[in-house]
């Protein structure tokens, strides 16, 4: 039965969402094999998100059903203010069952999304936010260049060559070492990358004094969230392998698809090298006025007068 | 870099949702006062949802920035498979901030969703799903006779019933169930008299004879989610406020659904506070093996100086007053800005 009042219904506001959501989706289902380095890298990408977002945004985490290790972690991240919403699923429901949940229930209006083993370097949310609210009718923003498939970017093609203000053009703009360090960092042995590098060209397009790479990625990108919910749901059949329909259904529904002209973020794949600096510390936003509070001579008393309180009010047992 | 190959890219299936899924939103700031059953109370909801419900389901519990403490043992009931998905929120983002999250990422055919501190009973499912069966045109049914009118008399649904196939009348409801009722949400004898003296509107569906109570609650309901995934997202101002609940009310009957609720409560009411009646009910499912709490008595302490000083100050109309503002004002202290 109900007694007393419930104080949170005397409460007249509630906590409100900041407006983009960095999301991460983490998977690691034990500490070996393949996973042997799996919680460092973690740790390393959100150590860079910590460190190396210049925008307000709240951080969510989906865990897709991770070893124990894993869950106690990110909830000790939860305890200590450096992750503001946590879903912990049992099961793995796949990517595609990930973003099912992510793109329709993260409270941002902006999504940033990326997968676990990403490091991001400074600035890279605010200059990915300039294309995304610059340039019209975009779907995702990926926050580094690189070669893509054509065929996924028609739509921005189309929007490019018929629009007197953007300006299309090709050529070879990646260095050796911006092109290789992202695709041999997916396994990809350096002779083929050398074949790729050789024939490939990228392509970009200028829009109002901004440049952007022609092209996107499932691994990472932002994109508004009333956006990326027309595209929902994934099918669910696989832990991997349908996220590709993303990069096909944002460009058939006429949506463009840009990278930033720089590389504001870097794959690490399942090892940390040594290039990528760890940051697991990130100033918890609480203030002095609430550490005060909660100085323990301080709090004991004044949760016993709360205690009392009820009590008189509302009848109870009293130790 | 990456060294290997990823094995769950080897066409490993993904674990597939159940046809139905059971929402629950959590928030348990600290473990005293109001709140100082609640962890328990929830544990009982699940084990009774677990019991009593006839068919394999998800269960999602949204924590709204409850206590570590909490989060800890709610993170056991997720590791144990009690909970299927479990989101831990720092902040308190309102009932209706959680259930527009809660809502938008259940992908099952069926959406339940409950407050916290619900015990259901054997049967909840079935009876609700019998009650959509008979009335196509349900878009929320509650597994316990509605007693409030959140409509307030104006229901389109209710008018665009066809008399051909239900027969709408009034009557009153059994004793029991109305003395359960006031009983979990803590009545007072004059409420109680008040409900027991009021005619409900029952609806008939002619050729199968299934009776159901119009109106449904927003604390609990089965709904199907191709229709209230079409009134979310709700908007959300408050951490709880009555007219938020109306609102879902108001948006399903605007849609011309029907809003239902079955003749015997097959859900109760636990509240803030385990009573000794659900308590053995519990125990006798095996659900509950504890001793319930006694809060009714202040005889205990009635010679504690402090206590006693509350007391003659709470005589004072001023001081009653400031007394209730600060237990809401230390509720916010060190609960909405715990962390």
């Amino acid at each position: 039965m109900r007694t007393g009042q419930n104080p949170a219904k005397s409460v007249n506001e509630v906590a409100r969402p900041q407006r983009i959501t960095v999301a991460v989706l983490n998977y690691i289902p034990f500490i070996s094999g393949y996973y042997a380095d799996m919680l460092n890298v973690l740790q390393t990408c959100l150590g860079s998100i910590w460190a190396n977002t210049d925008l307000p945004y709240d951080l969510m985490v989906f865990d897709n059903g991770s070893c124990a290790e894993v869950k106690d972690y990110l909830n000790t991240q939860v305890k200590e203010e450096r992750i503001q919403y946590l879903i912990l699923s049992e099961k793995n429901l796949g990517k595609g069952g990930a973003w099912n949940i992510i793109l329709d229930a993260a409270p941002g209006e902006v999504i940033a999304y990326t997968d676990n083993d990403c490091y991001f370097y400074p600035g890279w949310l605010s200059k990915s936010m300039t294309l995304l609210e610059t340039f019209p009718n975009v779907g995702m923003v990926t926050s580094r260049p690189f070669w893509g498939r054509k065929e996924h970017n028609t739509a921005t093609f189309t929007w490019a060559e018929n629009n007197p203000e953007a300006r299309v053009y090709n050529g070879k703009f990646l260095d050796w070492e911006t092109y290789s360090s992202f695709t041999m960092s997916l396994g990809v042995d350096e002779e083929t990358v050398r074949t790729w590098f050789e024939s490939n060209e990228d392509y970009r397009v200028d829009y109002k004094g901004l440049t952007a790479q022609i092209g996107a990625s499932h691994y990472q990108f932002l994109g508004y969230k009333k956006v990326l919910q027309q595209f929902l749901p994934f099918e669910m059949d696989r832990p991997m392998g349908q996220v590709r329909q993303l990069d096909i259904r944002v460009n058939e529904a006429g949506y463009l698809r840009l990278m930033t002209a720089e590389p504001l973020m870097q794959n690490m794949s399942n090892q940390v090298s040594p290039e990528f600096q760890k940051i697991q510390k990130a100033a918890p936003k609480n203030n002095k006025h609430s550490r005060l509070w909660n100085f323990p001579l301080i709090r004991r008393p004044l949760m016993k007068l709360y205690d009392l309180i009820f009590r008189l009010y509302y009848g109870g047992s009293f130790q | 870099m990456r060294m290997g190959q990823n094995p769950a890219k080897a066409g490993i299936k993904a674990w597939q949702p159940h046809r139905l899924g059971i929402g629950i939103i959590s928030y348990v700031p600290n473990q005293s006062g109001y709140f100082e059953e609640s962890l328990q109370i929830i544990k009982i909801e699940i084990a009774s949802l677990r019991r009593h419900t006839s068919e394999a389901f998800d269960l999602y519990l949204f924590d709204n920035g409850s206590s570590t403490e909490v989060q800890s043992e709610l993170i056991k009931l997720n590791q144990s498979g009690a909970i299927d998905f479990l989101t831990l929120s720092h902040h308190n983002i309102g009932k209706f901030g959680a259930m527009n999250w809660l809502i938008a990422s259940m992908t099952n055919e069926w959406i339940g969703y409950t407050d916290s501190d619900f015990y259901f009973r054997e049967n909840w499912l079935q009876e609700s799903l019998k009650l959509v069966e008979a009335f196509p045109d349900a878009g929320l049914v509650t597994a316990q006779p509605n007693i409030f009118d959140q409509l307030e008399g104006k229901s389109k649904a209710l008018t665009a019933v066809d008399p051909e196939k239900v027969n709408v009348y009034e009557q009153l409801l059994e004793t029991d169930v109305i003395e359960d009722y006031c009983r979990g949400i803590g009545a007072t004898e004059e409420m109680g008299q008040k409900y027991l003296a009021q005619k409900s509107t029952l609806l008939e569906n002619k050729s199968s004879g299934v009776k159901a109570v119009f109106g449904a609650t927003t604390a609990q309901y089965l709904a199907p989610q191709e229709k209230i995934q079409q009134v979310f997202p709700m908007p959300h101002e408050f951490l709880i406020a009555r007219e938020e609940d109306n609102e879902l009310n108001r948006r399903i009957d605007a849609k011309g659904w029907l809003e239902l609720s079955t003749l015997r409560p097959l859900v109760v009411h636990m509240g803030n506070h385990l009573d000794e009646l659900i308590a053995a009910e519990a125990k006798e499912a095996g659900l509950f093996a504890g001793n319930v709490i006694e809060r009714a008595s202040t005889e205990t302490h009635k010679n504690n100086p402090a206590w006693r000083m509350l007391v003659v100050f709470n005589r004072v109309s001023f001081l009653r007053k400031l007394f209730k503002r600060l237990y809401v004002n230390l509720f916010e202290l060190y609960s909405i800005e715990k962390k």
